[in-house]
């Protein structure tokens, strides 16, 4: 991993962006506060529609204006709030100190133009490189992410390339430029397994090559396993988890956290153990939702927890949770190496209005 | 379990590519499904795996004969069916139904799911005179509110229409159901309520799936056995213990060590087979074994000779020459070297071992 200074590279405070719909006002993103260190890698998880891709595209200051609109908080990248920069200024940042990697290739490849184009250019403005310097750079690029014969291919157009290497091609264009955040958005969701493992080697040396900080957002536990220093967890429009990768394995704190955990199928595992999904479906982030928003489907949850939404909680060293029941869920153990049972055992418990003993982590009366 | 349902032999379609407007010339054939031999036992799930466009949809769209095979047999209660006209096959397709991957574009926007679910039902003359009542009956059976038996589609959640998808497909009590990547599409939290209910239907209606997707971990979840499919050809099929614990073609080897693990001192210890290069063409498949572009032991019988799909241990089914010529996984140049991967392997089952399952609790 690459050196972790104290100041943080990017730092995110209760950042809200809101669209407005026909339906009412769409609170995508609703008081996210995180930071990225610089060199440290982020992993962002969550189901569809929790904000992970409107928080970056908020860092990025893409946000479509109608219907978006940024509706407080403040986007502190290397100190300064991006929110108060022009749009020439975020241009020029873009593609430059921060990059991105999208699941689809061609969000960022333009179809009509030759790969060599669309990776000298960049160079030229930004760094302001000659034609040959950009060229001999460019290829080197190429041949480092793993293009064959990237001299000969440099000249064709993206639709010659197969899916895994346009991938590749992206991913060489967004580090041309040594940003130094790299924001990288479900880059390998659309991608099958053994080239998903060629990309995502490729990317985590690149990494460590560069001492790039990055955010990845993924759907996929094992993706941020395998990758990210510290895991944040998404659900509807906020932040209810944060920890460093192990810790947050070990011992989530948040019944949503444990609920992700435990329903995906481990290659590990197989048949014995049943899944146990989580009930329901998330909230319409258009409608007023009081207290917690994962109430609904929670099996820990109390009359309290539709109140008000719980304050941000330490639990140890660079983990926190937005939960009232925070200090049990962490007692029952219900991390990755729990059995099913024993998950089944304690939601069960809680359920029928049992606690749990915070000392032995066991269940009460 | 050991009785077929379904018999395959040398099952193979191939389609045609045309050139040409006015006089359409045929001038190549996707092989994409290029001669599988395979037995689907009553009431088991057998899992079918492998990259996107490897055949696996086509290989279920072929047994049910919603294609109609190029070449082969597909046996079904021992009739083979690729040998029916249309209208002898008809009885047939009450039997054999499917479940698709993508709850949105598979039904019918303009239908209420009333319509949707019933149409099996009409079309075979089933459940005459109840089939409202039939329809909420199997509603209720797949988790779906009977009271919405009036509204249209798009009016559900994704994990809902994949739910009208499956009551559909049990309408006609079928015997065999092709699962075609029918969770891929959903959200990670709906998944399991969906493989969930897909397992309890199993029990209680006996059925018999064949479960296809390209997430080996979902299909460990669900299936008794593995099949792994690779340009057209199975190249493995193995119970999913054996599948898992003993990989043995190399694909499947690399396959399996790909997939990532949600565990961070798992990932941390694993030793990965990146697989160099894309997955050819199917119009212009490799000679000799489908695999050996990509293979870190392929040898020159590769290049020459089509492997045979043959027993390796009791019901283990590989196709690759190391079978006959083990002495040649060692020699290969490029192979991984077979001291620090074993290595590495051991480190992480331990790991898988000491914190996999939480032993204390299990008595
Ligand atoms: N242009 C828009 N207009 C209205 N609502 C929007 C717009 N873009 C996003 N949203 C809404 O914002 C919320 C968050 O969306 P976002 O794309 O960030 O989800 P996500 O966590 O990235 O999900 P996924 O895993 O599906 O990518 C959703 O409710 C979405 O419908
Ligand atoms: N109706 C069709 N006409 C022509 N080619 C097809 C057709 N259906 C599938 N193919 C081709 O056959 C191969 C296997 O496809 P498919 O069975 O859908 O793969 P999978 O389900 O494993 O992703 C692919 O190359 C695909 O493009
Ligand atoms: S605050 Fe309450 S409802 Fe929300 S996750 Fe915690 S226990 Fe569940
Ligand atoms: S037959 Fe040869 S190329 Fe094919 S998998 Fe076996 S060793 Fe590799
Ligand atoms: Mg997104
Ligand atoms: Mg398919």
């Amino acid at each position: 991993m690459g050196e972790k200074s104290a100041a943080p590279l990017l730092e995110l405070k209760d950042l809200k962006t809101y669209f407005k719909t026909d339906d009412g006002i769409v609170r995508a993103v609703d008081g996210v506060s995180y930071t990225v260190r610089a060199g440290e890698s982020v992993g962002v998880v969550g189901e569809s529609g929790s904000g992970k891709s409107v928080t970056q595209i908020s860092i990025l200051g893409l946000i479509p204006s109608p219907p978006g609109f940024n509706a407080g908080g403040e986007i502190l990248f290397e100190g300064e709030d991006l929110l108060k920069k022009s749009k020439s200024e975020l241009r020029k940042l873009r593609g430059n100190k921060i990059s991105m990697i999208w699941q689809d290739p061609m969000t960022s490849l333009n179809p009509f133009l030759k790969v060599s184009r669309q990776l000298i250019e960049p160079l030229q403005t930004h760094q302001g490189l000659s034609k040959e310097e950009a060229r001999a750079k460019a290829i080197k690029m190429l041949e480092k992410v793993g293009i064959p014969a990237a001299k000969e291919r440099f000249d064709q157009y993206p639709h010659q390339f197969s899916g895994g290497m346009r991938q590749r091609v992206m991913i060489a264009m967004a580090l041309l430029c040594e940003p130094k955040l790299l924001i990288a958005d479900e880059p390998t969701t659309a991608l099958d397994v053994t080239i998903q493992a060629q990309i995502l080697e490729l990317m985590k040396e690149l990494r460590e090559d560069t001492g790039a900080g990055m955010i990845l957002i993924t759907h996929d536990l094992g993706v941020v396993a395998g990758m990210a220093d510290r895991i944040i967890v998404m659900y509807a429009g906020r932040v209810v988890e944060e920890a460093a990768s192990k810790e947050l394995f070990a011992a989530p704190s948040h019944p949503y956290t444990v609920g992700l955990l435990k329903s995906v199928p481990r290659l590990d595992r197989g048949r014995s153990e049943r899944l146990i999904p989580i009930e329901g479906r998330p909230p319409d982030t258009s409608k007023d939702i009081p207290g917690c928003g994962f109430a609904p489907r929670c099996p820990w949850a109390t009359d309290e927890c539709t109140k008000e939404f719980p304050s941000r909680k330490k639990m140890s060293d660079d983990h926190y949770v937005h939960c009232y029941r925070a200090e049990e869920v962490y007692a029952a153990k219900l991390g990755t190496h729990a059995s099913a049972k024993h998950v089944e055992k304690i939601e069960q418990g809680v359920r029928n209005g049992s606690t749990i003993d915070p000392a032995t982590g066991d269940l009460n009366g | 379990m050991a009785e077929a349902l379904l018999q395959i032999e040398n099952l193979k379609m191939h389609f045609p590519v045309y050139k040409g407007a006015l006089i359409r010339k045929e001038v190549n054939r996707v092989r994409a499904v290029d001669g599988l031999n395979f037995n689907i036992f009553k009431g088991e799930t057998l899992g079918l795996v492998g990259e996107s466009g490897c055949g696996k949809s086509t290989t279920g769209r072929s047994i049910i004969q919603l294609y109609r095979p190029t070449e082969g047999t597909v046996k079904f209660d021992g009739k083979d069916l690729t040998k029916l006209s249309k209208s002898e096959l008809h009885p047939y397709r009450r039997d054999l139904q499917m479940i698709f991957q993508d709850p949105y574009a598979s039904l019918n926007p303009r239908m209420t799911v009333g319509d949707i679910i019933s149409e099996p039902l009409k079309v075979h003359n089933l459940a005459t005179g109840g089939i409202q009542k039939r329809v909420q009956e199997l509603m209720e059976t797949t988790g779906l509110d009977p009271r919405f038996i009036r509204r249209y589609p798009h009016e559900f959640s994704g994990g809902q229409r994949q739910r009208i998808g499956i009551a559909r497909a049990l309408a006609s009590e079928p015997k065999f159901i092709v699962c075609d990547e029918p969770i891929s599409a959903l959200d990670v939290s709906i998944q399991a309520q969906v493989i969930n209910l897909m397992e309890d239907l199993q029990k209680d209606f006996g059925l018999t799936y064949l479960f296809i997707a390209h997430d080996l971990a979902a299909v460990r979840q669900i299936s008794d056995r593995i099949a792994v499919m690779y340009l057209g050809k199975m190249v493995e099929l193995a119970d999913g213990e054996e599948m898992y614990a003993h990989p043995t073609h190399p694909y499947t080897q690399a396959l399996i060590s790909a997939v990532p693990i949600p565990d961070p001192e798992v990932e941390a210890t694993r030793e990965r087979i990146v697989l160099a290069g894309d997955v050819p063409s199917p119009l212009n498949p490799p000679t000799g074994c489908v695999f050996h572009t990509r293979c870190p032991f392929a040898y020159e019988r590769c290049k020459k000779e089509v492997p045979e799909f043959q027993e390796a241990g009791p019901g283990h089914f590989v196709a690759c020459h190391l079978v006959d010529e083990p002495e040649r996984r060692k020699d290969a140049p490029n192979a991984p070297n077979d001291r620090e991967k074993r290595a590495a392997i051991a480190a992480m089952n331990n790991a898988i071992k000491s914190g996999g399952l939480d032993k204390s609790e299990e008595e």
